[in-house]
């Protein structure tokens, strides 16, 4: 990882900010499942799943492992919150990151 | 001394890491505040777990409409909402924290911070690890499924084989003379109070540090939280079949990090495991006196230069300073006196002071100094 916020350490920022961002919509997709609520979604979030290509099959199929197992849609939520977290934590990284202490010898008159 | 190439090796990957993520949020510099980390979370994920568990075997077991532990752990996983990654946390944060208290013990070990004058927090160390193993150990009773049965049998067959004292020890583990209700209730109070005597332990693993690291920064918090999720979403826990007195159930699935014991005990007689665990337990606390290294030689005190300021007190990282009252030809009120057996001679108190009224044997300011600024420019 690069030490100073080139443009190389804001591709990253940004990389990392937009999969966070998208861990985050799959997470919230999950009660979505959970509830066994049909499979297309209405309005915004149809469009928000059509932006994932496959998200409507995904929705679907997260609907019917909802049905089948009980537990599958916690499990799936717990999984993209945890790979939401681990994407915040680099970010954090990036946006938190100090600058190298540099030690400064007094130097004599 | 043996253990350089194993120092040289951990300081190396440390680097490494360093340059990935750096220094500030390297989980090698925070080693010993990982696993209280996790100690967290097991507590509140135990409260969790504790406000819907049943601590009782009842042993009708065909019955329909059975209330026991099994059914109450069942209820939590399959239908409390976020049940079972309560207990996949639980159990997972519990395996954790036994790999990252082995990850701080090498460290501590292979970075030779272990003797000496860190005696304290290694003694204390390997009580508490083994404390950590029992208690997890006894996790695995509550859930009261057929290997459960399986380990409290061939714990009371291990008790069996210690003389004098073992019968009295085998009564005390099932609360009466055979598993009962009463037994589930010992289990579940040996879990929970053995969890809480964890802190006092702490306390003494510190009692020695002034500034102990007790926890990680958020980041690395937020990783490690995260990495126990994907592992509870990943690898879901699943119960075996409700514990029969009548049955005889005769293997298990070993977890390797609380149920090795179990698993040396399949293929060993009692005796021998009981003195395997003592060997193994001495050799730990004995380590430190194994390597035979020059004393440390304290920091020294010069008394007419003292002012009783008390600063190298508060900076010394060992506590092995203390304040008292000065005599009466001073003109000042309190004296640091160096306590031998704490210093480490890091030289931290030699910075504190105004005055130089404290000096390392062998050592004088102009070379530390003289140290310092070459170690800079290099």
């Amino acid at each position: 990882m690069p030490d100073d916020k080139g443009p190389v350490a804001k591709i990253f920022c940004l990389l990392t900010v937009v999969f966070a961002a998208g861990c985050l919509l799959m997470a919230l997709f999950m009660p979505w499942a959970e509830l066994g609520l049909p499979a297309t979604p209405p309005g915004p979030l149809q469009a928000l799943a059509g932006l994932y290509g496959g998200g409507q099959g995904l929705i679907q199929a997260m609907v019917r492992a909802a049905q089948t197992d009980k537990n599958f849609p916690f499990y799936v939520y717990s999984s993209f919150l945890g790979l939401a977290m681990i994407a915040g934590a680099i970010a954090l990284n990036f946006v938190g990151r100090e600058e190298t202490e540099k030690t400064v010898l007094p130097t004599k008159k | 001394m043996y253990t350089k190439p194993l120092n040289e090796a951990t300081l190396k990957l440390e680097q490494g890491i360093n340059a990935l993520v750096s220094s500030k949020y390297n989980p090698f510099y925070y080693h010993g505040a990982l696993p209280q980390f996790y100690l967290w979370v097991l507590y509140l994920s135990g409260l969790l777990l504790f406000a819907y568990y049943i601590p009782t075997i009842d042993n009708a077991y065909d019955s329909d409409k059975l209330i026991n532990a099994w059914t109450s752990v069942d209820y939590i996983t399959n239908h409390i909402p976020f049940g079972a990654i309560i207990r996949g946390i639980h159990r997972y944060a519990g395996d954790a924290m036994v790999v990252t208290i082995l990850l701080h013990m090498l460290r501590v070990w292979f970075t030779d911070r272990y003797r000496q004058y860190r005696i304290v927090e290694w003694l204390s160390g390997v009580v508490l690890l083994a404390l950590v193993l029992f208690i997890g150990q006894t996790g695995y009773y509550l859930v009261w499924d057929d290997r459960s049965l399986l380990l409290t049998r061939m714990t009371c067959s291990a008790l069996d084989a210690i003389p004098l004292v073992g019968q009295g020890i085998k009564t005390w583990f099932l609360n009466g003379t055979e598993v009962t209700n009463y037994t589930m209730a010992n289990f579940l109070f040996i879990h929970i109070g053995l969890s809480f005597t964890l802190l006092f332990g702490l306390w003494i693993h510190y009692v020695r540090m002034t500034r102990p690291v007790l926890t990680p920064p958020p980041v690395i918090n937020y990783i490690l939280f995260a990495l126990l999720l994907l592992v509870v979403a990943w690898f879901p826990i699943e119960s075996g079949k409700m514990a029969d007195l009548n049955a005889q159930p005769t293997s298990f699935e070993v977890d390797w990090f609380f149920l090795w014991p179990y698993w040396l005990l399949t293929f060993m007689q009692p005796a021998i495991y009981w003195l395997a665990l003592a060997a193994g337990t001495v050799v730990l606390c004995l380590l430190p006196y194994f390597v035979r290294t020059k004393p440390v030689e304290p920091a020294e005190v010069l008394e007419k230069n003292c002012t009783g300021c008390s600063l190298c007190a508060r900076d010394c990282p060992y506590q092995a300073i203390v304040m008292v009252p000065a005599p009466v030809t001073s003109r000042f009120k309190l004296l640091a006196v160096v306590k031998p057996y704490r210093c480490s001679a890091c030289g931290v108190c030699v910075g504190a002071c105004a005055f130089d009224a404290i000096d390392l044997p062998n050592m004088l300011d102009s070379d530390i100094t003289a140290q310092i600024k070459s170690l800079a420019q290099g």
